[in-house]
């Protein structure tokens, strides 16, 4: 046999084989030899996205500031950093009456795999969020703020988030 | 071993092509490379290696590591085919070692390129955002009520530059040979 043809030869085994050998290994189920376990995929991607439950809160000054706890739960096995949240405070009851802007306080905030944390958000009240607390909710032990335009970046992704976010009860001192 | 009588480019385009074989087997060292936002997911890919993940998942397709051995059995036959041929070039099976190299790294490459353009055109086509082969772009997605702007980073690593230095010197080898070497 010439030299030609055994690198012909060389030539063809080197990408038939290997492709055959996947077709033999996959016979009994072709479809998985071109797509990726869906399945897994979507349960593992699930798992990426965190949990986060209402904690509580915490005056910081009755008449200008507040803090908004959550617990925040990493399913994933990889880090999660929180950038930057922006958000408006509006009164539940009132739902015209924008109370304040809020923020992420120390952020970049980063969440261990598989762990969690506290995400502290920041509100300051406006001259009239303030005047409207102090006239209309004074003593109030079932006051509601609603978080709107919620601007969320994390992991560098930059989340607008349709829904408004209920916060209480919050317990505003006489 | 005359130095006149070796094919220079030839010896270049071996270790280069050895090089490529052995990033990918030690490090599986990427030609092309896509970030999605900061950590949310990547693909590092050349024709000797595939590494995809979304969201902490790593997206696995089988055909594609029996298609990536094909690439690394490739190119390492055109390694030794082509060493052999650049330090024995007077030799009657030279010829037939040229031939078998001189178009493998060339031909990989062209595939490569194809598939990127290809595969970032039904990107475009899917989710109508055209991924550009290097560059930024923002992705805007919606759901659920809320927006999302996904910012895609894609790249060039320099091993493609040392893919495309391999598929050059393979062609000069075979110039080499026909201008120089035969006169």
């Amino acid at each position: 046999m010439n030299i030609g043809t055994i690198l012909a030869a060389i030539s063809i085994i080197i990408v038939v084989g290997p492709i055959a050998a996947a077709v033999i290994m996959y016979k009994d189920n072709l479809i998985a030899l071109i797509m990726p376990d869906i399945e897994e995929l979507t349960d593992k991607i699930g798992d990426y996205f965190p949990r986060i439950e209402y904690v509580g809160y915490e005056i910081i000054d009755p008449e200008s500031s507040f803090r908004v706890m959550f617990n925040v739960t990493n399913n994933s096995d990889e880090d999660l950093t929180f950038n930057t949240i922006n958000f408006s405070a509006y009164c539940s009851q009132h739902e015209e009456v924008l109370l304040g802007y809020g923020h992420g306080e120390d952020f970049p905030l980063t969440i261990s795999g598989r762990s969690s944390g506290i995400l502290s958000l920041y509100v300051t009240c406006t001259k009239e969020g303030q005047t409207h607390i102090e006239t209309h909710h004074r003593g109030d032990a079932n006051f509601h703020a609603i978080l709107k335009n919620v601007l969320v970046v994390v992991q560098g992704v930059e989340v607008e988030l349709g829904d408004e976010i209920d916060v209480g009860p919050i317990e505003i001192p006489p | 071993m005359e130095f006149t009588k070796i094919n220079w480019p030839g010896l270049g385009c071996s270790i280069t092509a050895a090089t490529l074989v052995a990033l990918s087997i030690l490090y599986a060292a990427p030609w092309w490379q896509v970030a999605i936002g900061d950590g949310v997911g990547q693909a590092e890919i050349s024709p000797l290696d595939y590494k995809a993940n979304l969201a902490g998942a790593s997206i696995e397709i089988p055909i594609i590591w029996f298609l990536t051995l094909v690439g690394k059995l490739t190119m390492a036959a055109c390694t030794v085919a082509m060493f052999i041929h650049s330090v024995s070039t007077q030799k009657p099976f030279s010829k037939h070692l040229l031939g078998f190299a001189y178009k493998k790294p060339f031909l990989i490459l062209v595939l490569f390129i194809v598939m990127l353009v290809v595969s970032t055109y039904m990107v475009g086509t899917f989710f109508g955002v055209n991924v550009p082969l290097t560059g930024t772009i923002t992705l805007s997605l919606f759901f659920g009520g809320a927006t999302a702007k996904i910012p895609i980073s894609t790249s060039f690593t320099w091993v493609f530059w040392l893919a495309v230095a391999t598929a050059v010197l393979a062609i000069a080898a075979k110039i080499y040979e026909w201008k120089v070497l035969k006169t």
